[in-house]
């Protein structure tokens, strides 16, 4: 792999290594810290509820609408629970991503903090 | 369509080219090592990244199918653009970012972090190849159709232009050029689309339930019910199931994440494509339903049977000759954005996931790289031209659905193992991608789209349903027959970086 020119490396200070060429006993280091732990913990406490939710969010519509009907009637006018709950896709759909983007805005800072410490560490 | 249509429509086609055609002069001169011919030197932003993806996404069957399916059947079209929407979360939640920490310039370079290299390279690649020959194939026929209504050309000579355009933008421009007619036809296509919907609206004097009683009135409350189309629901579980998980193991879609620079700008990304690809998929109703209202079903179905033309039709009827023009322009930006990322993902399983490292055993000097990856790229546009020549006459129209399967099929389950399960391991990946991948064309062969529909052994026609718990359950089963104590070992390392962007290129 050394002799792949790797332009990045010049550019991104935080990637100066080759992480194959690290010795195992660092990732052990790392897997067991405190922070990196507490990180992973916060982020699967978003991502997996989240990632649940609007599978059975978007699923639900799909087997109500395939299996039943009483989502086909009348709210007002010509507008049925169908058309509400198909529209309602986009508000959940945008709203997670939103939220997770201003979540995941706090862990890239901690994230930078381990990668700081374990390239200063090495 | 009369001749000045023809006419104008014609020069905006060549007016696109030659745009096209100088930003690949451009960029074959920013295009010299591998980083900037597979990913654009990773120096593309996320927002421009975000427009990219709408673009390598968002296809001619999205635009001209969805709009013609809502026309004829209502409801049930709507649900394609839910699923294409929806699966945004997905890759969002779980693979983006991940993949962008751990990958260089495909899929396959995450797996080979922690598996053997050798075995899970050739798979992957076979995956890759079969998800963007399959999705190709449908591409290219449909264009080929379509061109022919929109211009009159010929369907051979349509193929032509449109493979050669397509080899020429990746085989000089790269990732750059790609990159950027991804995102002159994401622009094109969210103008197009917004003004469809104005003039549609405008009609009805901005009232949304007005339109709705309109149509109600006009064609029934059951044209605007579900179960039209999709009438079985199996088939729109199946279905749906490929459309929310495929997404995220679409080749073409994942090696985009590469040409930004950070995991947080590969967040960025997703997040923008959201927003973009959401308004588009939120506003197919009204190009499909003001198409049938103001078209009408008949005259949709006289032009093209499968009601492809509907929204090109209701631009005529809206916007007069121009906007009909300016329409097909669009359409036809918007096949050639695709396929140049059909090529350049293809192009990259082969020459950088095969030759450079599964036979070169990754010791390729970095202008032998360069020079494989155009020659693959020359290589899969020639095959493409040759394929859909060869296929003008068959119905492609299941392909796409069949790529979306064998993506969440094969490479889903795989990429998600990887990324999160430590015991995961190296025959696991293969049985999985094998079994996903056999399984899902398998199960098509003697599905209705082949078979005729009473003797059909599959009776669905998505395989989905099936062939993504096939695809788990191999993973599974290779993983606790097998011993592989270096994938055992370098979990940690995969996580970690994958979880921190340590070591990210």
């Amino acid at each position: 792999m050394s002799q792949k020119a790797d332009t990045n490396a010049e550019r991104n200070p935080l990637a100066p290594i080759k992480p194959e060429h690290l010795p195992y006993s660092l990732w052990e280091e790392v897997a067991r810290d405190e922070t990196f732990r507490h990180l992973v913990a916060e982020k699967k406490r978003f991502i997996v509820p989240a990632t649940i939710f609007f599978l059975v969010y978007y699923f639900a519509l799909i087997v109500l609408i395939g299996f039943f009907t009483f989502l086909n009637a009348k709210i007002v006018a010509s507008i049925t629970w169908v058309h509400v709950f198909a529209l309602s896709q986009f508000v959940m759909a945008w709203t997670i991503a939103i939220l997770y983007a201003q979540k995941a805005n706090r862990f890239d800072r901690v994230a930078d903090t381990i990668r700081h410490r374990f390239l200063s560490r090495r | 369509m009369s001749h000045d249509t023809n006419l104008l429509a014609f020069w905006l086609f060549v007016a696109f080219i030659v745009v096209t055609l100088a930003i690949t002069w451009w960029a074959s001169k920013r295009t010299k090592s591998t980083t900037e011919f597979y990913t654009a030197g990773r120096a593309i932003s996320g927002v421009q990244n975000g427009w990219a993806i709408a673009g390598d996404y968002m296809s001619a069957a999205s635009f001209l199918g969805i709009a013609g399916i809502i026309a004829l059947n209502g409801y049930d079209g709507f649900i394609y653009s839910l699923g294409f929407f929806v699966a945004y979360l997905f890759v969002l939640l779980v693979v983006a970012e991940p993949l962008r920490n751990t990958g260089k310039y495909t899929l396959a370079d995450v797996l080979a972090l922690r598996l053997s290299e050798k075995p899970v390279r050739s798979v992957a690649a076979l995956s890759t190849l079969t998800i963007s020959t399959f999705y190709m194939i449908a591409q290219l026929v449909g264009a080929g159709g379509l061109i022919k209504l929109l211009l009159g050309l010929d369907y051979e000579l349509s193929i032509i232009i449109i493979g050669v355009l397509m080899t020429l933008y990746v085989t000089f421009g790269g990732m750059l050029a790609t990159t950027w007619v991804q995102i002159i036809k994401a622009v094109l296509l969210m103008l197009g689309t917004a003004l469809l919907a104005f003039l549609v609206l405008k009609e009805f004097s901005f009232n949304p339930i007005a339109f709705w009683n309109a149509l109600a009135e006009k064609f029934g409350h059951d044209f605007l019910a579900p179960g039209k189309y999709l009438t079985n629901p199996w088939e729109n579980l199946s279905l749906n199931l490929a459309l929310v998980l495929g997404t995220a193991g679409l080749p073409h879609i994942l090696i985009r994440f590469y040409t930004v620079p950070t995991a947080r700008e590969a967040r960025k990304s997703v997040v923008v494509a959201m927003i973009i690809i959401g308004l588009f998929y939120i506003l197919t109703p009204l190009l499909g339903f003001g198409a049938a209202y103001f078209v009408g079903q008949d005259q949709i179905q006289a032009v093209n049977k499968a009601g492809n033309m509907a929204a090109p039709m209701l631009a005529e009827a809206l916007g007069g000759p121009f906007f009909l023009a300016f329409i097909s322009a669009v359409a036809f930006a918007t096949i050639l954005a695709v396929v140049a990322g059909l090529v350049i993902s293809a192009a990259s399983a082969f020459a950088h996931d095969f030759y450079t490292n599964v036979i070169r055993h990754g010791r390729a000097t970095e202008t032998e790289q360069v020079k494989v990856a155009k020659i693959a790229s020359v290589g899969v546009g020639v095959a493409s031209i040759l394929l859909a020549l060869l296929a003008k006459d068959m119905n492609v129209a299941y392909l796409v659905g069949l790529a979306f399967a064998v993506a969440s099929s094969a490479n889903v389950p795989v990429i998600v193992l990887t990324l999160f399960w430590k015991r995961f391991n190296t025959a696991g990946a293969v049985v999985g991608m094998l079994t996903g991948l056999v399984s899902s064309v398998g199960l098509v062969l003697i599905s209705p789209n082949v078979m005729s529909p009473e003797t059909a052994i599959y009776p669905l026609n998505n395989p989905a349903l099936v062939s993504v718990p096939l695809g788990f359950l191999g993973a599974y089963l290779g993983t606790v027959f097998s011993r592989d104590t270096r994938a055992l070992s370098r979990f940690s390392e995969l996580y970690i970086r994958s979880q921190t962007g340590i070591g990210a290129e």
